[in-house]
């Protein structure tokens, strides 16, 4: 049980590294899905234009909530 | 120009990481004696550079697309991570990291372990624990940047190493924490850089034809700088209001 404890608080200082805010990460996922659908079955040039728009957006929600606190 | 894309962002963010870990292999040392602390540090050091030299050869053999749709948004999350905590430190939402203050409270913690009985096992873990976290997000960023080739993997791990070597060397030559690395600056800077290139990558991976090809790059870095200030001086505004 305690191995378990300290693999689970592992796996969570590791997953740490890549998320810091919950709204950030989900839209750079939104973003990512988006672009991946979109490249191939619409514009693949305004894909990463849209993938940039909707990260950016998710960043800038993120950060004026954080701003408030 | 492709090597310089690999080295430099490496020595930045590793100067980053390694300030970090030094100041709790510092508190360690002082507190606990340097045998352990330089003990765990090393160890952590070892096992790596282990990761570098197993991983980073056989990343050059994955497909083409798949890594850079991995790769890239691997890098887009972390480069979004340090860009969003630069922007609220900078906006004043959030303190400046105190360098000196996780300093002191590295010593308080090194101070309430155990007393040791031989070699002091506990002190070496917390000072391997220190370095081996920091030290895998320069592993990240090594492998990331440099898993376009050979040359791009040696450019990564010299800026890597360098960073360590200035570090490591001004750490121990005033022996205290490097509270004077403009650290939020330099999170700001690379945290943008990884954006930049986490989203040029994985757009390309996953099939995106940026117009200019990669005239793109410099205008995404341009974009995310300019977008990234905008957010810095609209939360210093907010807060000036409020």
């Amino acid at each position: 049980m305690k191995a378990l404890r300290l693999l689970l608080a592992g796996a969570q200082e590791l997953l740490s590294l890549l998320v810091d805010d919950v709204l950030t990460f989900v839209g750079a996922v939104v973003g990512l899905t988006g672009t991946y659908l979109l490249a191939h079955h619409l514009s693949d040039a305004w894909a990463g234009y849209l993938m940039y728009a909707v990260v950016w957006v998710f960043l800038a929600i993120s950060l004026t909530r954080a701003a408030r606190r | 120009m492709d090597l310089l894309i690999a080295a430099l962002p490496a020595f930045l963010a590793s100067l980053v990481e390694f300030v970090e870990a030094l100041t709790i292999v510092l508190a360690v040392g002082l507190t606990r004696g340097w045998r352990p602390s330089l003990s765990g540090a090393v160890a952590a050091g070892v096992l790596l550079a282990a990761m570098v030299l197993g991983f980073g050869p056989s990343l050059a053999r994955v497909d083409d697309h798949v890594f850079k749709a991995v790769i890239g948004s691997l890098l887009l999350l972390f480069g979004l991570r340090w860009l969003h905590k630069a922007i609220l430190r900078y906006g004043g939402a959030v303190a400046l990291r105190d360098e000196q203050a996780k300093f002191a409270a590295g010593e308080a913690s090194a101070s309430a372990l155990p007393e040791a009985h031989g070699f002091d096992w506990a002190g070496a873990a917390v000072s391997f624990k220190a370095t081996l976290l920091e030290g895998l997000e320069v592993v990240f960023i090594v492998l990331a940047l440099g898993a376009k080739g050979s040359d791009a993997l040696v450019a990564a791990t010299l800026g890597a190493l360098a960073a360590a070597a200035v570090v490591i060397g001004t750490g121990f030559a005033v022996r205290a924490p490097l509270s004077r690395v403009p650290e939020n600056a330099l999170k700001f800077f690379v945290g943008g850089m990884l954006c930049s290139f986490g989203m040029f990558w994985a757009g390309e991976g996953l099939g995106v034809d940026w117009p200019g090809g990669d005239v793109a790059l410099p205008v995404l870095l341009a974009s995310t700088f300019g977008l990234a200030w905008t957010m810095v001086t609209a939360i210093r505004e907010r807060r000036v209001a409020a």
